[in-house]
């Protein structure tokens, strides 16, 4: 369904191949700069970016603005405006380019809003929002662009660091409404800094170094090796037999173990 | 006027929604709608009722037009000749300033943003303060329309470097700003220069013209205005644009706009409005300022209703600023810009203190 292949942002990112064969809830972390957004604005078609994505029957990086805009939606980081704009108008730019009737978006509109308990923000001006109240609302315009009651053509969902800012009541909302939206066949990549929150939703990981893709695979690859290798930190896992998580002990000084657990991490891709 | 009944008519789905239990988001969309209609139409008999009163206020009482009773030679000569042209070139001026400034406080995503600050109202100044200058120093008389003719090749000449300057995306937003400040600073400069060195007469004029008056547009033959209605109504077409503008450029390419071609189309529009402006009327400030930051206020910002909203009030802004400048004075009349930058600031600081820019 989803292929990259060599895919490439010159000085950003090196040549990177994935493939998945259905869609998922796919985690992408890294330490800072390690060129996660990059690749997401890449696969947005925002950054000039060379080698191959094929999604479904079309080819990503081929396509006009307009044509991208259908496939995929997109949350940047942290946006927010000067100019006064009511939230309900903010929600509503997530339809704006879909030929549906603004009967359905009010529909839709209305579930999500529910669902994310926007209802007391819809008449607040936007710039006047908290930071996390600000992310929510681009969160369910962006979920609005990619719906697939709205939006049959809508295939990949793009959120960089989408949980920043939220508090886990809201976390975990979000992630159970995108777990709902891979099982109706949309493709999900988000870049993340909770490794729990991973670890407990994502269905597959993409972990990037330093501009390059160096783990890949199910959301067990993400261990105490992994995070010793990239992020040069020890953990260490908890578990009760249902749900582990891996807690922060230590900045890791032993690089001899550090190049160990690289070579597992190769053994695994 | 056309495009407001577009916009009054009710969209299929509003009516489709009629009858059925409406959720918090349609309750919340109508209600909207129903202020932002509810201001156009308020403005739109504003705009009636201060163009009336432009026409029939002054030194030659013309209000017994009201009664119905027929005017003298001299009052018909002073309602066709004066009083209409200029009412016309007060609302057509405003409203355009008002929508220059629209377009560029969404494009620039700066609430300070007006025609002034990308440098093209400045350079439209210099070049006319310029002519003037060069006039009085070469002994020639200027005819009518050598003034605006140099304050539009002014604002095309700026228009032309900075789209030079900017080709193949070199300039984002923010420096498109700086370039536009430094360039308004540079003609400043050279204007400060030219005052200096000029003589009374001259300068005279030139503070007139720097000042901003509506007495110089009204002898342009009728096809100056083209370009400036074609603009303006390509706006309005356009407005769809700039609603995906609200939240940025990024933003905006993320929802499909090719924003390369659009940034400088609404570039180009913003400089033919603005120049023009400057051509026909002098600098006039403040419109182009505080108009849309008044509309957003009152449309909760969005742009569809904004721009519209803009190009109204920005009419009757202007219409009222004039009504003022000629009337104010016993004898004589006031430069309109004294006009729009005494009541603008006072209101500027007032939304500032308030915090609602």
């Amino acid at each position: 369904m989803f292929n990259i292949r060599d895919l490439s942002v010159r000085g950003r990112l090196a040549p990177l191949s994935w493939h998945c064969s259905q869609p998922g809830l796919i985690a992408l972390i890294g330490p800072n700069g390690s060129g996660k957004s990059s690749l997401l604005l890449a696969l947005a078609n925002l950054l000039p970016a060379a080698g191959q994505v094929q999604l479904g029957q079309c080819s990503l990086l081929d396509l006009d603005m307009r044509s991208a805009a259908r496939v995929r939606a997109m949350l940047p980081q942290r946006q927010s405006s000067l100019l006064t704009i009511s939230c309900l108008d903010v929600l509503q730019l997530g339809a704006s380019m879909l030929d549906v009737p603004s009967a359905q978006v009010q529909a839709v509109l209305g579930q999500l809003v529910t669902r994310l308990e926007l209802g007391h923000l819809l008449a607040r001006d936007f710039s006047q929002l908290s930071g996390g109240e600000q992310q929510r609302v681009l969160l369910a315009k962006t979920l609005l662009q990619i719906w697939p009651d709205l939006n049959p053509h809508g295939q990949l969902l793009l959120l960089d660091e989408p949980l920043a800012g939220l508090d886990w009541h809201h976390q975990l909302q979000l992630l159970t409404l995108l777990q709902e939206l891979v099982a109706r066949g949309v493709m999900v990549l988000f870049s993340v800094h909770d490794f729990n929150l991973a670890l407990s939703h994502a269905d597959g990981l993409l972990c990037l170094h330093e501009g390059k893709l160096v783990a890949q695979g199910g959301i067990e690859v993400l261990d105490e090796v992994l995070l010793a290798r990239v992020f040069q930190i020890r953990t260490l896992r908890l578990s009760d037999g249902q749900h582990q998580c891996l807690v922060p002990i230590a900045l890791s000084s032993d690089t001899g173990s550090g190049e160990s657990a690289g070579d597992r991490v190769d053994e695994r891709e | 006027m056309a495009v407001f009944v577009i916009w009054l008519q009710p969209t299929a789905s509003m009516s489709a929604f009629s009858g059925v239990k409406v959720n918090r988001v349609n309750a919340l969309l109508l209600r909207q709608q129903r202020v932002q209609h509810r201001w156009l139409i308020g403005l739109v008999l504003l705009l009636l009722v201060v163009f009336v009163a432009n026409l029939l206020v002054g030194p030659v009482a013309l209000s017994r037009l009201l009664a119905g009773d027929a005017l003298s030679p001299l009052q018909q000569q002073v309602l066709l000749q004066l009083r209409l042209p200029r009412a016309c070139l007060a609302m057509l001026l405003g409203a355009g300033l008002a929508m220059s400034g629209c377009v560029l406080q969404t494009l620039l995503q700066n609430p300070l943003a007006e025609p002034g600050l990308i440098g093209v109202s400045s350079g439209a100044s210099l070049a006319a303060v310029m002519m003037l200058f060069l006039a009085q120093r070469l002994g020639v008389m200027l005819p009518p329309w050598g003034l605006s003719i140099a304050a539009f090749g002014g604002a095309l000449l700026v228009t032309s470097t900075l789209l030079f300057l900017a080709r193949g995306g070199r300039l984002d937003n923010v420096r498109l700003l700086l370039l536009g400040v430094a360039i308004g600073i540079c003609s400043s400069a050279i204007t400060t220069w030219l005052l200096y060195f000029a003589n009374d007469q001259s300068l005279r004029e030139m503070m007139f013209w720097m000042m901003g008056s509506l007495a110089y547009g009204q002898s342009q033959p009728l096809w100056w205005w083209l370009p400036y209605l074609a603009v303006m109504a390509w706006l309005v077409v356009r407005r769809d644009s700039l609603t995906l503008l609200q939240l940025g450029d990024f933003q905006a390419q993320l929802m499909g706009l090719d924003l390369r071609r659009i940034r400088w189309q609404l570039v180009f529009a913003v400089c033919v409005l603005s120049g023009l402006a400057v051509a026909l009327a002098g600098s006039i400030g403040f419109i182009g300022l505080l108009i849309p930051h008044l509309m957003r206020l009152l449309g909760r910002g969005s742009a569809r209703f904004v721009l519209l909203a803009s190009m109204l009030a920005g009419a009757v802004a202007l219409l009222l600023a004039d009504l003022l400048s000629r009337n104010l004075l016993p004898s004589g009349e006031l430069p309109v810009g004294i006009i729009t930058a005494s009541l603008g600031a006072p209101l500027l600081i007032f939304l500032l203190v308030r915090r609602h820019v």
